[in-house]
C-alpha cells in the first residue's frame, strides 16, 4: 500500500463484520459468496476509506451500517439484525431497503463505497466484463489531429 | 519539484515571506508563479500531501480517493428542504483539485460575464479585457479541442440519439492534457500523467523562480493587525490522518487566501473577518450534477476512450448542460439495481451501459458555516427552478439515449430500478421528490463572492477583502454568480488577472 495511506485508526471488530457481513450479500451470486480473500481486501478498504473519511463520514457509516442492520430484516419480517441472518435472507432483507426509497440511501451509501473497492480487483472487474481500459476503441490515424 | 514536508517539521517554526499563499491548487498555483516570477518572495501552503503524479497515477481509485480527495471524497452538503444529498469531491493535496477534474475547460460564458458586468457593476469582466488572461492560462495548461476519435463509444452513441431526438450536436470539449491515453479515469489522477494540473505545470514553475511549498500545513488563522493582513497561523499535520503537531507562524506583507469555495470562508470566519457583512460563507452555489445510464442490447465498452470529450449547450437557457462522462466500473456498478445474485447478475451489464451527465447552473442556495472539528457545516437547498431543470435534464439525456436504441434507462433517482421506453416515457420526473436524485458536485463556489459593495460582498472588485487589507482571495469562492459550466480555466484565468495586479502593486513594508 502507497505509505501515508494507511489509517492508524482502526474500525472496531464490529464495523468490519457488518461491512463484511454486508460485501457478502452485495457480492453473492447463485453459486454463493464470493472469495473470502476478495471480500476481506474489499472490507478492509472500504474501512481504510472510511476512516479517511473524516468524523462525519465515520459517524455516517457507522449509523448506515447500524441502520441497515435493524432496519432491513423488518422490512422481510425477519428479527433481529441482518449480519446475523442467513445469506440468502440477508440478501432479501438488503435488497428490499434498497427498494424503498429515501431508506435506501444507507444501502447506497456502503454500496457505492464497496463496489467501488471490490471491483478494483482487476478479477472482480473481470467478471463484469470491464477489460481493456486504457486503450483507444478506434486508434487514430498517423498524425491524425483531429477527426478520425 | 522540491516540497517541504509539513510532517517532518514537528517543532515550532516561524517563517517569513513577501506573500503567503494559502492553498496549492488551481488558483494558489497561479498566483504563486507570478508573484515567483516577478521576484517576489512567496510561500505556499497546503493542508494535504505531497503525491508526485507517477505515484499517483499507479494508485488504485480508492487508494487515490483517501491521498488526493479531502474526507476521502466523503464530503457533504446538508440539504435544506426537498434537495438532494449533494456529494461534494474536493482535492486535498500538492496541486488540489486540479488532480481531480476531468481537464474540462471552459471560458466563462459571455452571459455570465454580461451578469458581473451589468448586474453586479464589476469593471474589467469583459471577454475582451479578459482575453489575455485566459490566452495565458490556456497556453501555460496546453488547453485543446479533444478530437473525435478520443470519442468514447457511449460518448458517440449519446450524440448519435441526442441528434435524432432533439437536432442538437454535441460539441468537443477542451481540455488541458498532452498525450492522453484514454484511461477514463481522470478524476482519480491521470495514470498516464497527461493531464496538465497546476502540479504538473505552474507550481514547479513557481518553486523554479524561488517559491516555497510546503505541505502539511494547516493554516488556521489569518493574522491581523489594525486593518492589515500580517500573515498567518497553523499547525503541521501528521500525515494519514492530518493529526496536528508542530505550531507555524508566517508573517508575510501579503496574504492570498486560495483554499476553495469551502475553506476560504471557512478560515476568514475562524480568524473573525467578516462578521460585518455577514457575506461570508454565503450564496454557496455547487452545480448539482448527475448521470443518467442507458442499456443498450450491444456491448458498448464505453470505458474506451476520454473521460469528458463532448458536451451539449443546447439548453444553458434552460438552467442545464450535458456533458460526456464516464466512470471506473465500480462506480457504474454501484449505480445498477439489486443485492447479490440480482447485482452481480446486472453489474455484468456494464460493459452494455452508455452514460451522459447533467449540470445543473445553480442559483446560490448554499451556506458555509463554521462546523465541530476541521470541516465546515455546509447546508445546500436547492432553487424551484433548479429542481425543474433537472427533471428536464434527464429527461432530455433519456430521450436521446432511447432514439438510439437504448432498452433500458436508469435513472438517478434513489430506489428506482431500470425503466424500459414506456415506463421512461409515462414517468413524470416533476413529482419525482429530488431528495431522492443522486446527486454529486465539484465545484463549489461563490462562498466569498466578489462585489462593488461591502455590505453585499467579501472582497472588492480587485479581489481584497472589504474589511482587511493586503488579504486576497483568489479562488472560486469570489465569483459573483455560478457558471454552469466547469470553472477550472474561469478560476485560473481570474488568479492571473489577480497575480497580474499583485505584481505591479508595490508590498506594504513590514
Amino acid at each position: 500500500m502507497f505509505p501515508g495511506t494507511v489509517s492508524t485508526l482502526t474500525p472496531s471488530p464490529a464495523f468490519l463484520f457488518r461491512a463484511r457481513s454486508l460485501a457478502e450479500a452485495l457480492f453473492s451470486s447463485p453459486s454463493g459468496p464470493p472469495p473470502a480473500d476478495r471480500l476481506d481486501r474489499a472490507t478492509e478498504a472500504f474501512a481504510q476509506v472510511v476512516m479517511h473519511g473524516g468524523l462525519r463520514a465515520r459517524f455516517l457509516f457507522t449509523v448506515a451500517l447500524y441502520a441497515i442492520g435493524w432496519v432491513a430484516p423488518l422490512l422481510i419480517g425477519k428479527l433481529p439484525s441482518a449480519w446475523t441472518l442467513p445469506l440468502q435472507d440477508r440478501v432479501r432483507a438488503v435488497g428490499a431497503m434498497e427498494a424503498t426509497g429515501l431508506l435506501a440511501a444507507p444501502v447506497m451509501l456502503c454500496k457505492a463505497i464497496l463496489c467501488i473497492v471490490y471491483y478494483e480487483e482487476p478479477g472482480a472487474a473481470e467478471e463484469i466484463g470491464h477489460v481493456g481500459v486504457g486503450f483507444w476503441e478506434k486508434p487514430p490515424a498517423a498524425g491524425a489531429g483531429g477527426e478520425a | 519539484m522540491k516540497i517541504f514536508d509539513g510532517t517532518a517539521q514537528g517543532k515550532d517554526v516561524q517563517l517569513d515571506a513577501d506573500v503567503v499563499v494559502v492553498g496549492s491548487g488551481a488558483s494558489g498555483a497561479v498566483v504563486a508563479s507570478l508573484l515567483a516570477e516577478a521576484g517576489q518572495d512567496v510561500l505556499v501552503l497546503e493542508e494535504g500531501s505531497h503525491v508526485r503524479p507517477e505515484v499517483y497515477g499507479a494508485l488504485r481509485p480508492s487508494t487515490q480517493m483517501r491521498t488526493l480527495w479531502r474526507d476521502a471524497g466523503l464530503s457533504f452538503a446538508v440539504p435544506l428542504g426537498d434537495t438532494p444529498v449533494i456529494n461534494v469531491m474536493m482535492g486535498k493535496a500538492v496541486g488540489g483539485s486540479s488532480l481531480l477534474t476531468g481537464g474540462v475547460c471552459f471560458r466563462i460564458p459571455d452571459k455570465v460575464l454580461h451578469t458581473w458586468a451589468h448586474e453586479h457593476g464589476l469593471p474589467g469582466m469583459t471577454p475582451e479585457a479578459l482575453e489575455p488572461a485566459f490566452q495565458s492560462v490556456e497556453a501555460r495548461v496546453k488547453v485543446t479541442e479533444v478530437p473525435a476519435w478520443m470519442r468514447s463509444p457511449s460518448t458517440r452513441i449519446f450524440g448519435e440519439g441526442l441528434e435524432k431526438a432533439t437536432g442538437h450536436s454535441l460539441k468537443p470539449l477542451k481540455r488541458n492534457m498532452e498525450g492522453c491515453q484514454g484511461h477514463g479515469r481522470c478524476n482519480f489522477g491521470c495514470p498516464a500523467g497527461a493531464k496538465l494540473s497546476v502540479d504538473r505545470t505552474y507550481l514547479p514553475h513557481a518553486v523554479e523562480k524561488g517559491a516555497r511549498i510546503y505541505s502539511h500545513a494547516l493554516v488556521e488563522q489569518v493574522l491581523v493587525e489594525g486593518d492589515r493582513a500580517v500573515g498567518v497561523r497553523g499547525r503541521w499535520l501528521n500525515g494519514p490522518e492530518g493529526r496536528r503537531t508542530g505550531r507555524f507562524t508566517v508573517r508575510a506583507r501579503r496574504v492570498v487566501v486560495a483554499a476553495g469555495g469551502y475553506h476560504s470562508p471557512l478560515l476568514l470566519l475562524r480568524s473573525g473577518i467578516g462578521r460585518a457583512s455577514d457575506q461570508v460563507g454565503r450564496n454557496l452555489t455547487l452545480h448539482p450534477s448527475f448521470r443518467v445510464m442507458a442499456r443498450f442490447e450491444q456491448p458498448v465498452h464505453g470505458w474506451r476512450g476520454a473521460m469528458q470529450t463532448a458536451y451539449s449547450d443546447a439548453y444553458n437557457d434552460e438552467r442545464y448542460q450535458l456533458t460526456g462522462m464516464f466512470t471506473p466500473a465500480g462506480v457504474l456498478a454501484a449505480t445498477m439495481p439489486g443485492i447479490g445474485p440480482r447485482h452481480v447478475e446486472r453489474a455484468r451489464e456494464v460493459a452494455h451501459l452508455a452514460v451522459f451527465g447533467g449540470l445543473i447552473h445553480d442559483d446560490g442556495g448554499g451556506r458555509v458555516r463554521r462546523g465541530i472539528g476541521r470541516e465546515p457545516f455546509v447546508t445546500y437547498r436547492l432553487a424551484r427552478e433548479d429542481a425543474h431543470a433537472m427533471g428536464e435534464a434527464m429527461r432530455t439525456m433519456g430521450e436521446a439515449f432511447l432514439a438510439a436504441g437504448a432498452k433500458e434507462i436508469f435513472l438517478p433517482i434513489l430506489g428506482m430500478e431500470g425503466l424500459t421506453p414506456d415506463q421512461f416515457r409515462a414517468l413524470d420526473l416533476d413529482r419525482v421528490p429530488r431528495a431522492r436524485v443522486e446527486c454529486a458536485s465539484q465545484h463549489p463556489l461563490g462562498t466569498c463572492r466578489m462585489g462593488r459593495q461591502p455590505g453585499s460582498s467579501v472582497v472588492d472588485p480587485d479581489g481584497e477583502c472589504w474589511e482587511v487589507k493586503e488579504l486576497f482571495l483568489a479562488d472560486g469562492s469570489v465569483l459573483p454568480t455560478s457558471l454552469g459550466v466547469n470553472p477550472q480555466l474561469s478560476i485560473m484565468t481570474l488568479a492571473t488577472r489577480l497575480g497580474w495586479m499583485l505584481r505591479e502593486r508595490k508590498l506594504p513594508a513590514r
